[in-house]
């Protein structure tokens, strides 16, 4: 049986113009006030408005059917299923109802976090999968399989490890000469990849090489020993070598993860970079100095603000708040000017030393959060003998230390993302921050998804594990929600 | 031990541009003789980004100071980059080494690659290889039809040589279906690679005068040649037809040209490679480019025209940033890369490993009439009918032309392609496409040359501004603070406290203060951050107003929608979530985790996955795949193709969004908690559902933190950088559809360090956000219900 159903294909002018009128419709038939009025007439201009301008007026517009397939059984159980719970939290008695109504919330509680864990499990599934298998099967959810790979020392077209700009590396021999030297060609680590060198052969030491398992049209299970230029494959079965075409075999695969993604993902990161450990080193750099730089500077200037009343502090105060205002865009410029002058770029420096000035957000908060604390405590303090500088370090800021913890985590996990800046001030690949090295990943592979899930949850994993490390902080924010704190 | 002292001591030699992958054997190997050769020098080829440099990257560097040493460059873009400042002349290093016969010299190279390196007198570049055009035409084809082409008074048995005879050959040629659409095209004017360029260029056109200030693409010699493009349509049926062609179920079937479908091509020699690959048995004729009839019997304004036959010629080469740590090593490196022997070099290692590969592609032609004859002679491909091909290309260089060395060379690119297209499409005619694009280029030098009629500014004017400021704020301070009734107890109380302060002013002083003045000084002003600042007065305003008003206007539109709905609907979902996880059951928190991640994800990494989730490809992306196994079936609706489409890139990008809505999770769970229990129990005495008590009490109550998250929402938005800057480097939404404000100016600023108008795009964007707060402000009186 095919559910009917009919709907109209309308450009989008036409939807947002609906969409309009149906936000006025509702909340002029919902409202009691002139204010409820008023908000659906802000709510329902903005789409209107768009819907206008976008508007094309030969655009055509038409009914259209379509169908759903479905079981009749399964479309009775649904009608009577929903009926009967309406009917049940319609007319049951008020326990009934607060149950129906709690399940309802269990209901929507669970397909919400589904929905949107969805994209994050997909990114980690797609990161243990096999890139061709991916473009080949449309393997897009379900198991993922992997090609059977074997270690194997081939005797005839052996692997060697030599070394290489002081590592050792995988090669294959292209050509051997007469004087004890050879023509390789790195295969391992992945960004040597394909560069060739003359090795002397004495110092090569065979080595395995992974190859994949094949199962030949009579059922025995061979290796792909080497591929050819015009196709053909050396087939190594049971010891045994064979000619073969593709069309002879098939792979041997199993359900199972690509975890060789991950350490490919490094094995492609320029070298320099130590296998992104330059890029993690930079970061944390970066992190460790914005958060005690900015922690430092803002308390400081929040128990200026806070604790001291001098002539002016009014006028600096709404200063500090209006530029909260300013746009980036408009310092983005002229801040490049100032570290080009003082020689800074290419350098981490326009990415922390800033930091130390205070931020405007940070301090509007915490002088919330100094004024929250008694007076009399400093006072005391103050008739004891201590200095204010005493009384900010040794007694206020202890107090203050959820909020602060809550605020290192921010600035910290903002530096983890930060991206425009490591963009604007950073060449090289020894000064670059994590966001940016993915980033030019991203431009460098960016045929192979598999590849950039597992870089993307390479970059993504820390942060969620200080996430979970420090959730209690995070909802620490509630308590800012008032002043609405991100 | 010792290798380690030597790496320690080699200097590096920075190159951009120019990559060696896995498969450049031939590039791996010059590089490598160098380094045996140079002991000293290391070679560090860099590669920035996806395989290609990105200019913004140059650009910052060498503004910087900490440019690479060496790039690799299409010398189209030379003068652009030259008349940047951006680049080394390199005369003197030429006049120093001439007497070395390996050292690059005008004498020693096609004079076209020569001079396309040159801008207003000086040399800025070095040609490594070089390109041209030639006339492919189909041996067989000609052949089967001799006998209407003999008809027709025209020979089977060679190619046309001028523009008349190539369009009598084509009408012969071309065949029809019954339908009229175009079954096999005898010449397409810009099917391989030839543009108005070439035509023109065999017109004696030059696009611009000699002094580079004054377009001409509307001259008669363009007109002459674009008319000569509109007939060689016009005998096909019309540009809408060949488009269908071209595009057609017939596209698909690989190289029109090797599969019969065209007759005649203009291309380059790049192709010769893959024809020899794909088409082996292939009956290749090759043959100058047919000219004007004029040209070719000498006649007319050609009769003092020395080159019968003239090409157009391009190609790649080497320049040396302003301020490389290295130069002379890289000149060094450039005078062995461009040597006859290092191209030999490269060829020979490239042939041995492409033979390896069973293929056998042809090299590049070099720069140096010399090397090319050495690369022929050794390299030249074992069919004769290939080998005659690229004899022909190499025969045709040295009457190369070049595109004109100007910095608009960009624009004029894009003007004249427009005006093709409106020609030929007959949406205008040959002359008013023409002039449409001229005025175009036109506005561009004029606004360019304009700049040495505006007088010199003092460029220190912004820090004094800024000190000035800072001394009128202190003054006034310490009025104030004289005046001040205080004890001195309060007043050494104050002025500790002030000194706390300190810290923030100081900062505010340098980073904000001083950038704002000198961003708003720079708004008013021409500079590039290269050369001395001039004082435009409200040009750069005009300009917003003027020459880019179409594009300021189309960013701010597009920013405009995708806040006016990922605003709102942010709002919508973070409110119904909180609303959702209010409750107290079991496994809240589990619950409030889930959709709290998504905010905190990397936006770099948030993109790489919605990049894919997202595809258009329903084997790959999960939403399509989604799609097709549902909706299609079901609604018989195509799926879209999501970011890369301009109707679809937006809603993708809201809802991309809206992923990470649970970000303003904490803030409304924590509103919602702030909100006084007696009147919920009160409502629910009065008989209130749900959805009444959530009109009457929870949304005027919340209406404060709404109001507060939709203006800091709207400020966020309009600043959006990240995601659309890495959806445009992915080559996601096309024509502009995700064209934002703040990227522009990153790209006006950073790429172009067309510092003035960039400024004055970073005040009009202030000015918005300002506008826009104060438009949400007065209409809040009409909705936020504010505490009494």
């Amino acid at each position: 049986m095919k559910l009917p159903i009919l709907w109209p294909i309308l450009s989008a002018g036409w939807w947002l113009i609906a969409l309009s009128a149906a936000c006025v419709l509702s909340c002029l038939w919902r409202a009691r006030d002139k204010r409820t009025q008023a908000s659906s007439y802000v709510l329902a201009a903005f789409p209107g408005l768009i819907g206008l301008s976008a508007l094309k007026l030969d655009s055509e517009a038409k009914i259209q059917w379509g169908s759903i397939p479905v079981s009749p059984a399964f479309l009775l159980a649904v009608i009577l299923g929903i009926g009967g719970a309406v009917l049940f939290g319609k007319f049951g008695s008020s326990q009934a109802k607060s149950a129906w109504r709690g399940a309802q919330r269990q209901v929507m509680l669970v397909l919400g976090s589904l929905l949107f864990s969805l994209p994050l499990v997909w990114l980690v599934l797609t990161s243990l999968r096999d890139s061709d298998e991916l473009g080949r099967n449309g393997a897009v959810v379900g198991l993922p399989t992997v090609p059977v790979m074997q270690m194997y020392k081939d005797p005839i077209w052996p692997a060697y490890s030599v070394e290489f700009e002081n590592q050792r590396v995988r090669v294959d021999t292209v050509e051997t000469y007469p004087d004890g030297t050879a023509l390789v060609e790195v295969q391992e680590p992945k960004v040597w990849l394909g560069r060739t060198f003359v090795a002397d052969r004495s110092k090569m030491t065979e080595v395995p090489r992974p190859v994949p398992n094949v199962r030949l049209k009579s059922g025995e299970i061979g290796l792909v020993a080497q591929e050819f230029p015009d196709g053909k494959k050396r087939v190594v079965v049971s010891g045994q070598s064979r000619m073969l075409k593709d069309t002879d075999f098939t792979p041997v695969v199993k359900n199972g993860f690509k975890w060789e993604n991950y350490t490919e993902v490094l094995s492609y990161l320029p070298r320099a970079t130590l296998f992104g450990l330059l890029y993690l080193k930079n970061t944390l750099l970066l992190g460790f100095l914005n958060v005690i730089g900015t922690l430092l500077s803002s308390s400081l200037v929040a128990y200026g603000f806070a604790r001291f009343q001098f002539p002016g502090k009014n006028a600096l105060f709404i200063l500090l708040l209006s530029t909260m205002m300013l746009p980036g865009a408009v310092t983005l410029l002229p801040g490049f000017l100032i570290f080009k002058s003082l020689g800074w770029i290419d350098t981490l420096k326009p990415l922390w030393v800033p930091a130390f000035f205070g931020s405007a957000f940070n301090i509007f908060l915490l002088r919330q959060f100094f004024d929250r604390i008694p007076k009399e405590l400093d006072e005391a303090a103050e008739i004891d003998g201590c200095s204010p500088v005493r009384v900010y370090w040794s007694i206020l800021l202890p107090q203050l230390h959820p909020i602060l913890i809550t605020l290192a985590l921010t600035t910290f996990m903002g530096q983890w993302n930060g991206f425009q800046g490591a963009l604007i001030y950073t060449n090289s690949v020894e000064n670059m921050p994590i966001a940016y090295g993915l980033q030019l990943f991203m431009g460098d592979r960016s045929g192979e998804p598999a590849l950039l899930m597992a870089a993307s949850v390479i970059v993504l994993a820390p942060i969620l594990i200080l996430f979970f490390a420090t959730q209690k902080y995070f909802m620490e924010k509630i308590s800012l929600g008032g002043l609405g704190g991100k | 031990m010792l290798s380690l002292c030597a790496l320690a001591e080699k200097r590096s030699l920075l190159i951009w541009g120019r990559s060696v992958g896995p498969e450049e054997k031939g590039r791996e190997a010059v590089v490598q003789e160098f380094e045996r050769r140079h002991p000293d020098i290391h070679v560090n080829m860099f590669n920035l980004g996806a395989g290609e440099m990105d200019p913004q990257k140059l650009m910052t560097a060498i503004v910087g100071k900490v440019p690479p040493d060496l790039i690799y460059q299409d010398r189209f873009s030379i003068a652009d980059w030259a008349s940047r400042g951006a680049f080394l002349k390199l005369d003197d290093f030429v006049k120093r080494d001439m007497a070395d016969p390996n050292s690059p010299h005008s004498s020693r190279f096609y004079p076209a690659a020569w001079s396309e390196c040159q801008f207003q007198g000086s040399l800025f570049a070095i040609p490594q290889n070089v390109d041209d055009r030639i006339l492919y035409w189909n041996r067989a084809m000609f052949r089967a039809k001799a006998k209407e082409l003999r008809s027709a008074g025209l020979d089977p048995d060679r190619a046309p040589r001028t523009w008349s005879e190539l369009l009598a050959y084509s009408k012969v040629l071309s065949e029809f279906n019954p339908d009229g659409s175009i079954k096999v095209a005898g010449f397409i004017p810009n099917f391989g690679n030839s543009w108005l360029y070439l035509y023109a260029f065999q017109a004696n056109a030059n696009f611009l005068d000699s002094a580079g200030r004054n377009c001409n693409l509307a001259g008669a010699e363009e007109q002459e040649a674009l008319a000569f493009m509109k007939a060689g349509y016009d005998l096909l049926g019309g540009w809408k037809k060949v488009q269908l062609f071209q595009t057609g179920p017939q596209a698909g079937l690989g190289n029109p040209f090797l599969k019969g479908l065209v007759a005649m091509k203009i291309d380059g020699d790049w192709t010769l490679s893959d024809s020899i690959r794909f088409g082996p048995e292939f009956e290749a004729g090759a043959a100058p480019p047919p000219v004007p009839d004029d040209r070719y019997y000498h006649r007319g304004r050609y009769a003092n025209s020395k080159d019968t036959f003239v090409t157009w010629s391009g190609g790649f080469s080497w320049a040396i940033p302003s301020g490389a740590r290295h130069a002379e090593d890289a000149w060094t490196f450039i005078k062995w890369v461009t040597s006859e022997e290092a191209v030999v070099l490269d060829a020979t290692e490239q042939r041995k490993w492409d033979r390896r590969r069973g293929r056998e592609p042809v090299p590049r032609m070099s720069a140096r009439p010399q090397a090319n004859q050495a690369l022929y002679d050794k390299f030249k491909p074992t069919n004769p009918v290939y080998a005659a091909c690229w004899k022909q290309h190499m025969d045709l260089l040295p009457s190369g032309r070049f595109r004109p060395s100007t910095f608009v060379g960009q624009l004029l690119w894009d003007a004249h392609a427009a005006a093709v297209d409106k020609a030929c499409s007959g949406e205008l005619g040959v002359k008013e496409a023409l002039q449409e694009g001229q005025d175009r280029v036109q506005r561009e030098l004029d606004r360019v040359y304009s700049r040495e009629s505006y007088p010199d500014v003092w460029p220190y004017w912004p820090l004094l501004l800024t000190f000035v400021i800072l001394g009128v704020g202190g003054a006034g301070w310490f009025v104030i603070w004289r005046k001040a009734p205080l004890s001195a107890y309060w007043r050494h109380r104050a002025r500790s406290g002030a000194w706390f302060l300190a810290p923030w002013i100081f900062g505010f002083a340098v980073f904000t203060l001083y950038p704002m003045v000198t961003s708003l000084f720079y708004a008013f002003s021409d500079t590039n951050a290269m050369n001395n600042p001039k004082w435009v007065g409200m040009r750069n305003f005009a300009e917003l107003n003027g020459a880019e008003k179409e594009r300021v206007t189309h960013s701010l539109v597009n920013v405009f929608t995708l806040a006016g709905f990922g605003v709102p609907l942010g709002i919508f979902t973070g409110l119904s979530i909180a609303l959702l996880l209010e409750s107290k059951c079991r496994g809240i928190k589990v619950y409030r985790t889930f959709f709290y991640i998504p905010s905190i994800v990397p936006g770099i990494a948030s993109s790489v996955l919605w990049l894919w989730l997202l595809t258009p490809k329903s084997d790959q992306g999960l939403v399509n795949r989604a799609w097709v196994s549902t909706i299609e079936p079901w609604l018989h609706l195509p799926p879209p193709a999501w970011l890369m489409s301009a109707d679809w890139a937006k809603p993708a990008f809201v809802t991309m969004g809206l992923w990470g809505a649970g970000g303003g999770l904490v803030m409304w769970l924590a509103a919602l908690k702030a909100l006084p229990k007696e009147l919920y129990e009160a409502s629910v005495l009065d008989g209130a559902g749900p959805l009444k008590q959530f009109w009457t009490i929870t949304w005027p109550l919340l209406s404060p933190i709404v109001f507060f998250a939709t203006t800091m929402g709207f400020v966020g938005s309009l600043q959006e950088f990240d995601r659309a800057y890495i959806f445009s480097k992915a080559g996601a939404a096309p024509s502009d559809s995700l064209l934002l404000p703040v990227p522009e100016l990153f790209n006006q600023a950073f790429r172009y360090f067309n510092i003035g108008y960039a400024s004055a795009l970073a005040w009009l964007l202030f000015l918005v956000v300002l506008i826009l707060t104060g438009i949400q402000f007065l209409l809040s009186k009409y909705w936020v219900v504010r505490a009494e």
